[in-house]
C-alpha cells in the first residue's frame, strides 16, 4: 500500500501537536490570577516549537519547548522549555500513553501566554498546574488576538497588560 | 439577508444494548486506537509517518477491572499515620465499590516500602505515593495505543519479565498476578486502544492532608476524587446540583470548600461508573449480574438519553450536556456529558519518535479531528429528565479542566453558545424560549434523536471585554448584594436592542455572571426582570434610575456558581415589537435588567453570599438598597476601563428571526 500523502503548504514543523497526552487527573485549589502571577517566577507570550517525551524510572513527562515571543515579568532566554506529566511512549514492544487529566494540551506553533515556575536544571512548571496556561486564539496583524479561559475571550494586549499591571 | 430554516427532529424511543452504550467517550479520558483500514500518512521531508487515530474512551478492560493497589508507605506525611492513611484508601474505594451497577472493583492489598516504583507508569502495580510534585493530587493512567494485541510470553516493558500468559479457560481469562512476582500478568489476546493497564495516584505531602475535613485537606475527599479518575473518568462540569443545593459532584474539578460532602458519590458520579462497568454486561464473570451481592444490572438502574449537538449541519464536540430530574420543587442538575467524538492524525507504528517531534499532527482542516456530535446521557430509571447544554468557555470553568473533547472545542472557537435547553418538536437554530421545558424521558430505555441545535443568536453585553473570573478572589467589600432587599441594575443603551431588532433579531433572554454562590448559601434571587427606564436628578441632584415600565419578571431565578446563568423571557414574542416601538420613539429611554435579591448575608472572603459584583463603568450599573431608589454605582476601581478581574457581566442574548423587520434606512 503506497502511503497517502498530504501537501501542506508552509512549514510543516508549524502544524504539530501534542498528542492529548492531555488530561492529568489532578483536583485543584482555585487560584486568583492575582495569586497565580505573583507566585510564578516567569511570564510569557510565548509559541510551542518541539517536544519530547522520556520515560526515566517509571516516570513519563514530556518537555514542550517554546521561542518566547514576549517576557512580561521574570528572566529569561529565547527559549523556554515546559515539563507537563504523561505522554506517548515508544519504542518498546508495545506502544502505550500516560495520561493525567487537565494537562495542558500544546500544539506545534500554539501561541500562549504562560504562567511559569522555575522547577530544576532551568526547566519550568506552569503554575497552579494548568491554571498558568492560557490558550491563544487568533491571528494575524489585524486580527484580535484573544486569550480563552473566561467567560469571553479579551484582546491579548489586554491581558498582558493585566499581567504586568498585577506584578 | 437572513436564511431561516427550521430543523426538525422525531423522537424515536427504543431499547439498545448496553454493548453500543459504552462506545461514546464524553466522561472518559480519550485513548488512541488506529482506524480500521486507515493508510499513512507521510509529509515530504519528514523522518516519521502518520495514521488516522479514533479518540476512544480509556477504560480498563473487562478483564483486568478488578484492579489491587499498593501504598507505597516509605513516607507518610507529619500529621498522619499509616492506620489513617490506609482507612481513608479502604473507605475511598468502598465508595465506588458500593455502587451496586459498576462492576469495576478496587482492592487495597496493603502497604509496602517501594519508594523506587512510585509514580512507575508501566510496571504493572498500582500504586498510592506521596511525592513532592507539582499540584496536590495526580491520577495517572497508562493505556495501550491500540489495538494492542499481546502474546503469550511477551515482556511488555522489556524487564526481563513475561507479562502475558496464555488463559487456560475463562477463569484464567483474568489480569492476575500469575507467577507471584508482585505485579500484574495480562492474560494474551487482543486490547483494544485506550485499555489502561496501570494507574498510578501521588499525593503531594506538602499539601495539609487531614482525615477531618474540618482539620485540613480532606485525604478521602481527594483520594476518593483520584480514583474516579483511575476508573478512566473526566471532571464534570456540574457547578451546583439546584437552585438550593450548591454541592456539587465528586468529579468536579476544584476542592469544595465543604469537603466532606466530596467523600459521598453523586448520581452524576455513579452513573458514569456504572456507563462504563455496567453490571449484567455479561452472562459470566465480574460483569454478571451477582444479585447475592446486591448487583443491580445496568439496564435496571439506567437509561440512556441519546443525541448529537449541531450547528447548521456542524457538529459540535465538547459542549456539556446535563441531565435535569424534577423531584417535585426542585429541579436538580444530575448527570452531564460532553458532546462528540474527535479523531488524531498519530505517528504511526511502534518505533521511537525522533526528538523534538511532536507525537500527532493537526489535520490540514482542523474540523476534519471532528467524527460527530454525539452524547449519551445515562439517567436514573424512571425519572422525568429535561435536558440543556450550555459551553465549556470558562464560565465556570475553562476546557483544558476537562478532556481532549473541550479542548478541540476550544481551539475551533465553538464552545462559545449561551446555555439552552431541549424544546422538543421546536429544536431549532430559531428557538423564542430555549428553555429547558421539554421532559425528553419518562422511565422509556433510550430516548433517542434528541438533538440539540444551537440556538442561532446574538449577544450584547455590557462591555467588550470580560476577563478572566475568578470567584476565589473577591474581596468582601465589593460584594454588593446584603442584607435586606437589594436590587442592582445594568442599563443598556436604548441602541443596542434597536439596531438588534431592526436586524431581524428578538430579544429572548439574559445571561448573568457572577450570580453564584460558592457553597453554604442558596443562591437566591427573588427577581429577574427586563424594564425600561430613564435616568433622572434624584433629590441630591444624583443621577438614578426612574422605571418606566416593566417588560418581564422571572421569579425565584437560579444562581449557579459562578457561572453564567441564563434567564429566558418567555413572553419575548409578544414585548419585542411594543418594546421597540417605545424605545425608538422616546430616546430617554434605556433598557435594564434588575436583579433582586432578599437577605442575603454578607460573608467573608473565603465563603461569600451571593456575590454579584460590578465596576465595569461608572453609569451603567445602579442599585437600590431597601427598596430605595436606584442609583449609580462608583467602585473604587471603576476609573479602570478595563476593570480586570472583577465584573459583573450581564449578556442579552437576541434570536435570529429572520428578514430585518424595519430597514436602517427607515429609522429616524
Amino acid at each position: 500500500m503506497n502511503p497517502r500523502k498530504f501537501f501542506v503548504v508552509g512549514a510543516l514543523a508549524l502544524t504539530f501537536l501534542t498528542t492529548p497526552s492531555s488530561s492529568s487527573a489532578e483536583m485543584l485549589r482555585r487560584i486568583s490570577i492575582d495569586t497565580l502571577v505573583m507566585s510564578s517566577d516567569l511570564g510569557v507570550i510565548a509559541r510551542a516549537v518541539s517536544a519530547d517525551t522520556t520515560m526515566t524510572d517509571g516516570q513519563v513527562m514530556t518537555h514542550t519547548t517554546f521561542i518566547i515571543d514576549e517576557v512580561l515579568f521574570g528572566d529569561s532566554g529565547a527559549m523556554v522549555t515546559v515539563v507537563t506529566p504523561g505522554g506517548v511512549v515508544r519504542g518498546g514492544p508495545i506502544p502505550f500513553m500516560v495520561t493525567t487529566d487537565g494537562v495542558p494540551v500544546f500544539n506545534a506553533d500554539d501561541k500562549v501566554v504562560l504562567l511559569l515556575t522555575e522547577s530544576s536544571n532551568g526547566l519550568h512548571d506552569i503554575t497552579g498546574f494548568s491554571q498558568g496556561h492560557f490558550p491563544i486564539r487568533g491571528e494575524g496583524l489585524n486580527a484580535e488576538l484573544v486569550v480563552e479561559g473566561s467567560a469571553n475571550p479579551v484582546p491579548l494586549n489586554r491581558f498582558a497588560d493585566m499581567i504586568r499591571r498585577l506584578r | 439577508m437572513f436564511k431561516h430554516v427550521i430543523q426538525i427532529f422525531i423522537i424515536v424511543i427504543v431499547l439498545v444494548s448496553q454493548a453500543e452504550a459504552q462506545g461514546v467517550a464524553g466522561r472518559s479520558f480519550s485513548g488512541i486506537q488506529y482506524t480500521d483500514g486507515a493508510e499513512p500518512i507521510e509529509f515530504p521531508g519528514l523522518p516519521i509517518v502518520f495514521q488516522e487515530a479514533d479518540r476512544v474512551p480509556q477504560l480498563w478492560d473487562k478483564r483486568c477491572a478488578v484492579l489491587d493497589y499498593v501504598f507505597d508507605s516509605s513516607f507518610v506525611p507529619e500529621g498522619l499515620d499509616l492506620d489513617d492513611v490506609e482507612a481513608e484508601i479502604m473507605a475511598a474505594f468502598d465508595a465506588w465499590n458500593a455502587n451496586p451497577s459498576s462492576f469495576i472493583q478496587f482492592n487495597f492489598v496493603g502497604s509496602q516500602n517501594i519508594p523506587e516504583t512510585a509514580f512507575a507508569a508501566s510496571n504493572f502495580v498500582n500504586e498510592i505515593s506521596f511525592v513532592v510534585f507539582n499540584g496536590s493530587a495526580r491520577s495517572l493512567s497508562s493505556s495501550f495505543i491500540g489495538p494492542a494485541d499481546l502474546i503469550a510470553g511477551q515482556d511488555i516493558d522489556n524487564d526481563g519479565d513475561i507479562d502475558v500468559f496464555a488463559p487456560d479457560g475463562e477463569d484464567n481469562n483474568i489480569c492476575q498476578d500469575i507467577d507471584g512476582d508482585g505485579d500484574t500478568d495480562f492474560p494474551a489476546g487482543l486490547y483494544a486502544g485506550g485499555a489502561i493497564f496501570d494507574n498510578d495516584v501521588v499525593l503531594n505531602p506538602e499539601v495539609d492532608w487531614s482525615v477531618n475535613p474540618e482539620d485540613g485537606i480532606d485525604l478521602r475527599a481527594v483520594i476518593t476524587h483520584e480514583f474516579g479518575h483511575s476508573h478512566g473518568l473526566v471532571h464534570s462540569y456540574i457547578n451546583q446540583f439546584s437552585d438550593i443545593d450548591s454541592e456539587e459532584p465528586t468529579m468536579n474539578p476544584f476542592f469544595s470548600p465543604d469537603q466532606a460532602s466530596r467523600r459521598s458519590l453523586s448520581e452524576d458520579d455513579l452513573a458514569w461508573s456504572a456507563y462504563y462497568y455496567p453490571e449484567g454486561s455479561e452472562n459470566e464473570g465480574l460483569a454478571a449480574v451477582q444479585a447475592d451481592e446486591g448487583d443491580i444490572a445496568f439496564d435496571e438502574a439506567y437509561d440512556i438519553i441519546k443525541g448529537s449537538v449541531f450547528q447548521g449541519d456542524q457538529p459540535i464536540v465538547g459542549a456539556a450536556v446535563t441531565a435535569i430530574i424534577s423531584d417535585g420543587a426542585e429541579e436538580r442538575r444530575t448527570v452531564m456529558t460532553f458532546s462528540g467524538k474527535n479523531k488524531s492524525l498519530v505517528v504511526a507504528g511502534a518505533e521511537p519518535i525522533p526528538q523534538g517531534f511532536f507525537s500527532s499532527i493537526s489535520f490540514p482542516n482542523p474540523l476534519d479531528a471532528i467524527v460527530n456530535g454525539d452524547f449519551e446521557l445515562p439517567v436514573p430509571a424512571g425519572s422525568d429528565v429535561t435536558i440543556d447544554i450550555q459551553s465549556v468557555d470558562g464560565t465556570p470553568y475553562s476546557p483544558g479542566r476537562f478532556s481532549s473533547l473541550t479542548g478541540l472545542a476550544s481551539s475551533l472557537g465553538q464552545n462559545n453558545f449561551p446555555e439552552e435547553g431541549y424544546v422538543a418538536g421546536f429544536e431549532t437554530a430559531v428557538e423564542f424560549a430555549p428553555d429547558a421545558t421539554s421532559i425528553v424521558y419518562a422511565g422509556t430505555p433510550t430516548a433517542e434523536d434528541i438533538d440539540f441545535v444551537l440556538n442561532d443568536v446574538s449577544v450584547v453585553q455590557n462591555f467588550t471585554a470580560n476577563p478572566v473570573q475568578d470567584l476565589s478572589n473577591i474581596p468582601t467589600s465589593e460584594v454588593l448584594v446584603a442584607a435586606g432587599t437589594t436590587t442592582l441594575a445594568e442599563r443598556f443603551d436604548r441602541q443596542a436592542f434597536i439596531d438588534q431588532f431592526v436586524q431581524g433579531r428578538f430579544l429572548t433572554g439574559t445571561n448573568i455572571l457572577t450570580t453564584g454562590t460558592e457553597q453554604t448559601v442558596i443562591p437566591a434571587f427573588t427577581e429577574v426582570s427586563l424594564v425600561t427606564g430613564r435616568l433622572v436628578p434624584g433629590s441630591d441632584g444624583a443621577e438614578q434610575v426612574e422605571i418606566d415600565r416593566v417588560w418581564e419578571t422571572n421569579l425565584d431565578a437560579i444562581g449557579q456558581s459562578g457561572d453564567l446563568t441564563p434567564y429566558t423571557f418567555a413572553s419575548n414574542l409578544q414585548f419585542n415589537l411594543p418594546l421597540f416601538i417605545r424605545l425608538n420613539n422616546d430616546p430617554s429611554l434605556d433598557l435594564y435588567v434588575l436583579i433582586t435579591a432578599e437577605d442575603v448575608p454578607v460573608l467573608d472572603q473565603e465563603t461569600f453570599g451571593v456575590a454579584v459584583q460590578n465596576g465595569v463603568m461608572n453609569g451603567t450599573a445602579y442599585r437600590a438598597v431597601g427598596g430605595g431608589s436606584l442609583t449609580a454605582l462608583h467602585m473604587d476601581d471603576a476609573e479602570e476601563p478595563d476593570n480586570l478581574g472583577r465584573s459583573l457581566l450581564i449578556q442579552l442574548t437576541f434570536t435570529q428571526f429572520g428578514t430585518p423587520l424595519i430597514a436602517h434606512d427607515h429609522l429616524p
